[in-house]
């Protein structure tokens, strides 16, 4: 007779060992137990085991023609390890943070970089030299160069002098596909026409600060202006565009000193990101020549601009306004060349450099930004994102200004902000004519590039 | 007639569209949920990984770059896991119920994970006193006072100096010092981390605050010194004032530190959260497939070590009774508890990784109008000893380290609950007594952070357990299979009745079960075999009881909001044990 499952569960539970009961209420009891939950655990050979399964098979059969596949990318990782350690532990990659990475003794040197506007993607280089602290370099050189031709090359001087500091300069700039599409706001894009521009300048300068957030600047700079005709690959050229009417300037050189007072407003401060504040300046410049060609002239200058800070972290809105404005001495002719334009890619940003000249230029914008990624604090290092919108026109006379002649751009990007105030951006702008995308490393809406610096906001003091 | 290449082409691509589709639904198939896959079997429950034999050659000392194990955890192991087809596979698969990773490697029939070279079970498996869990791996007393402290070498570089001492028992510690502005952050962190480290399981220094005069450090003859370029040298008593005068000090002028006592056996170097160490025999299964490295994740989060690289782990070559292995550390618990080793604690650490696409794409996407709730994140009022560490809005899932860990990665459902089951056993006496080696001069310090603790306990606990009823510890007594509510037993679901009901059936050693019986409710935590369904499924088992050696039985609870998923027991019919659970 077979004996009942149910007697034999009974029976086989009755000769085995009886488990320990194991209710949570006892354990405070019974604290340190070396009983566990599930009763005695052994450390006999029976229930010891080495533990070798990696993922079921099916996982193994999936994963192999896949790591195949895969192989060049996986001998590129370790290209990239091998790489990424011998440049981590031969001090390369830990000084590549900096904006100025190589460091000998009180020599700071780095890379530069260019990518937009009509010069094409370029690189370069910067060099400092400092009083051995932080921030009180007086020795700057630059030199940028292009795939399209273009050479800039800066050296400033600076140092406290009368209780203000002084800053003396000089450089040379070569462009050999510069634009022109014609004068004021009803020229066209399809007038594209190229010539080649050659600056150089040298002057000084004299920066006080008047009391609180008020500044001043006096500066004179020796400038010369040539233009002639592009390489023959650039064209059409200028000449042949516009040979009905070819603008004035156009195969001379301007030279002269350009003579300029400086008044400032500043109540923000100078970092990556900057904090709320207003910023503003007037200047006023008069142009005497000392050469065969052209006359003088005067040029005022009036830039406005603030960061609004809106809700939550680092939200800002910054807003800006600007407008200059040449105005002939009587009858007196003034290059092409010293007109106002839109080249430093702040005004107007939706069309290419240059794209518009005259005599007055208009601008406004609104930014706003908010950040995606923040290294570690909230307010340190870290990428903002931005959407901005651009306004504005050139003009012969003030009764130009008009809605139907004014021109609108659009767009967006990111900056990344360094920890030494550094900023790198890439831009898409967007017009009804063009996009343009920008890849730059700068300060937006930077009023304080002077001599120095190079002027490299304003490329030159045109 | 024959096709022009690009009509064939077309036709090959419908052809491959279509074996990629076949292949996708066999993955699929194949990540569903695959219960009782591994087979039944009579025998002993595994208890003891066997990695403890003797390795006669020490392995090499790893010494990953640092750079490099972030820029790889950072961008290319996500990518690579992002792109992976069992992966991907395994994704589509959750949607029908299947795991996202394949279970881990090293648990035994029960679900427990079997004691190692990696991990010792201990709170979760055992009652233990809140004296041993402040009590930590070692003595809990520190260097001894009987003594001075002789200085053998120190090091200048980085925010928090340090030095090594040896005590008058020959011990070696190393001493190191809350960052500048934050005393007792730090120290406190490593002290309290260490002993909850250890008391769940993991290996870890004896780590413990100390207070100590100047009059208790004296520079051994043969102490060096490396300076902040990098150089070593002969150190003297002023390179120690100098150090001394770098690091801030208690109202009463006495020093504050952490004194990490070494590790026995020889260093080396970190391990890794993938792959195995080759030049260990014992070292066979992958590291991202260990339970405890993978639910280290929830031990993280709960304790908010945002600084989970690699290097905050240490292999030590070590001898035990004669035999010599590698046993695996996790060390430097400093940046824990909303503390930071090197000073600058952020809210931010232990909510985004160091460069988080998702939240960076959520960002950019939102347009500034959200604002991330980390930001708004601050430390408790008027507690200077506490850096950032709340409860509030603390979502166990949702915490990530600085780095993408690979282990971490893995986690799946199982490997999240038996960290949840382990962090549950702490009950508010043992954090309290972990909490009170940190040595916080202010008691609402220390009453902040046991609080803060137990919130996070039992945020990461009910996560778990709703997910998995925390039905567990299946242990037959007499007639009767007894069993813990671990949610109703500690007290996480307050107010709420739990019930409980089960089902029975006869198994095969392939996990295929005869005819369920019907439900049956249960008043009590205890199942009784001699009657009721149990009995009904032994009989209709009865035909084929050699081939079904192994009874099922189903149970469920329900707090008042319908009934759980199963937990699934087998008992042996031969032995009357149970010899697996399944979750």
């Amino acid at each position: 007779m077979r004996a009942s499952p149910l007697v034999l569960v009974l029976l086989a539970l009755s000769l085995c060992p009886a488990a320990p009961a194991l209710a949570r209420s006892e354990t405070p009891s019974r604290p340190d137990s070396t009983e566990s939950y599930w009763g005695p655990i052994p450390d006999d050979a029976a229930s010891r085991a080495t533990f070798q399964r990696s993922g079921p098979s099916w996982e193994h059969v999936v994963l192999t023609p896949f790591t195949f596949v895969t192989y060049p990318v996986f001998l590129l990782t370790r290209g990239l390890r091998v790489g990424l350690i011998f440049a981590d532990e031969h001090g390369v990659l830990p000084s590549l943070g900096a904006a100025l990475p190589i460091h000998i003794r009180n020599v700071h040197a780095g890379p530069g970089f260019t990518y937009g506007g009509h010069s094409g993607f370029g690189g370069g280089g910067t060099i400092l030299v400092d009083r051995n602290q932080p921030g009180s370099d007086w020795l700057k050189l630059r030199y940028l160069t292009t795939v399209k031709g273009m050479h800039q090359g800066a050296a400033g001087l600076r140092g406290p002098w009368a209780g203000g500091d002084v800053e003396a300069g000089g450089g040379y700039r070569l462009e050999r596909n510069a634009r022109f599409f014609g004068l004021g706001p009803t020229s066209r894009k399809s007038d594209l026409s190229y010539f080649t521009e050659e600056q150089s300048w040298a002057g000084l300068s004299y920066r006080r600060a008047l009391g609180g957030p008020f500044g001043s600047e006096w500066r004179v700079v020796y400038t010369s202006i040539g233009t002639r005709a592009p390489r023959p690959k650039d064209g059409p050229a200028l000449a042949q565009q516009f040979a009905p009417a070819i603008p004035e300037g156009y195969n001379q050189r301007s030279d002269g000193v350009l003579s300029s007072l400086l008044l400032r407003y500043d109540h923000t401060r100078g970092t990556g990101r900057p904090e709320p504040g207003v910023i503003t300046q007037g200047q006023a410049d008069y142009f005497r020549p000392t050469g065969t060609y052209g006359d003088a002239f005067w040029r005022y200058v009036g830039e406005a601009g603030a960061f609004v800070p809106l809700w939550f972290t680092d939200r800002t809105l910054a807003v800006r306004g600007a407008v200059s404005w040449v105005d002939e001495v009587g009858t007196g002719v003034v290059p092409f060349t010293r007109l106002s334009t839109n080249h430093s890619g702040e005004e107007l940003r939706g069309f290419q450099n240059d794209r518009w000249r005259d005599r007055g230029l208009l601008d406004l914008s609104a930014e706003y930004r908010w950040p995606v990624w923040a290294h570690q604090r909230v307010h340190d290092v870290g990428v903002d994102a931005y959407a901005f919108i651009n306004s504005g026109q050139v003009f012969r006379e003030w009764n130009q200004v008009a809605s139907r002649l004014w021109q609108t751009s659009w767009g967006g990007g990111f900056r990344a902000i360094l920890s030494d105030g550094f900023a790198g951006r890439i831009e898409i702008a967007r017009s009804r004519e063009s996009t343009q995308i920008r890849l730059r490393a700068d300060q937006m809406f930077d009023f304080k590039g002077g001599l120095y610096a190079g002027n490299a906001h304003i490329a030159v003091p045109n | 007639m024959r096709g022009t290449p690009i009509s064939r082409f077309r036709t090959d691509g419908r052809a491959a569209m279509r074996a990629w589709g076949v292949a996708w639904l066999a993955l699929l198939a194949l990540a569903a949920p695959q219960a009782s896959a591994a087979p039944l079997r009579e025998g002993p429950v595994l208890w003891q990984e066997d990695d403890r034999k003797n390795v006669v050659k020490a392995p090499v000392e790893r010494n990953p770059n640092l750079l490099w194990t972030s820029t790889n955890e950072t961008f290319l192991r996500p990518i690579g896991r992002l792109v992976n087809p069992v992966r991907l596979g395994r994704r589509v698969g959750t949607l029908f119920g299947g795991e996202n990773v394949h279970e881990a490697g090293d648990v035994n029939t029960l679900g427990e994970v079997a004691n190692s070279s990696w991990f010792t079970n201990r709170i979760g498996l055992f009652p233990l006193s809140p004296e041993k869990v402040s009590q930590g791996p070692g003595d809990g007393r520190g260097p001894s006072t009987e003594a001075t402290w002789t200085v053998i070498r120190a090091k200048t570089q980085g925010v928090t100096p340090g030095f090594d001492i040896k005590d008058a028992t020959g011990q070696v510690y190393l001493i190191k010092f809350d960052p500048p502005g934050e005393l007792g952050t730090t120290s406190a962190a490593s002290a309290i981390t260490g002993r909850i480290f250890h008391a769940a399981g993991y290996n870890v220094p004896d780590d413990g605050v100390v207070t100590f005069t100047r009059d208790r450090l004296a520079v051994g003859p043969k102490a060096t010194i490396r300076d902040a370029t990098g150089v070593k040298r002969p150190m003297t008593e002023a390179d120690l004032d100098t150090i001394l005068h770098r690091v801030d000090r208690l109202p009463d002028g006495r020093w504050l530190a952490i004194a990490s006592r070494f590790l026995d056996g020889k260093p080396l170097g970190p391990f890794s959260y993938k792959g195995i160490r080759k030049d260990d025999p014992n070292d066979n299964l992958r590291h991202e497939d260990r339970r405890e490295l993978r639910a280290l994740r929830m031990f993280c989060a709960w304790l908010n070590h945002w600084d989970m690289k690699e290097q905050n782990s240490l292999d030590m070559y070590v001898e035990d009774g004669g035999t010599k292995y590698v046993r695996h550390h996790l060390i430097d618990f400093a940046s824990t508890l909303g503390a930071a080793a090197g000073g600058g604690a952020q809210p931010r650490f232990g909510q985004e990784y160091t460069v988080d696409f998702p939240a960076i794409g959520g960002r950019l996407f939102a347009l500034g109008l959200h604002e991330d709730a980390w930001r708004r994140g601050r430390r408790p009022e008027g507690l200077a000893e506490v850096g950032y560490f709340e409860s509030r809005g603390f979502q166990p899932m949702e915490w990530k380290p600085l780095q993408t860990n690979v282990a971490f990665a893995n986690m799946n459902r199982r490997d999240g609950y038996w960290a949840a089951k382990i962090i549950s056993a702490f009950t508010d006496e043992h954090l309290r007594a972990a909490v009170s080696m940190g040595r916080y001069r202010n008691p609402e310090s220390a009453a902040y952070m046991a609080r803060t603790l137990a919130e996070r306990r039992d945020a990461i606990a009910r996560y778990w357990f709703d997910r998995l009823p925390p039905l567990d510890f299946f242990v037959v007594r007499g007639d009767a299979v007894l069993f813990h509510d671990l949610g109703a037993e500690r007290n996480l679901y307050p107010g709420a009745t739990s019930r409980y009901r089960v089902r029975f059936a006869s198994a095969a050693p392939n996990g295929s079960v005869s005819r369920w019986t019907d439900w049956a409710d249960l008043t009590k935590t205890e199942v009784p075999l001699g009657s009721g369904p149990a009995a009904l499924a032994v009989k209709g088992g009865d035909a084929g009881e050699s081939s079904r050696p192994f009874l099922a039985m189903d149970v469920q609870t329900s707090r008042g909001n319908g009934w759980s998923r199963s937990v699934r027991a087998y008992v042996s019919r031969a032995s009357g044990a149970v010899i697996a659970v399944e979750r």
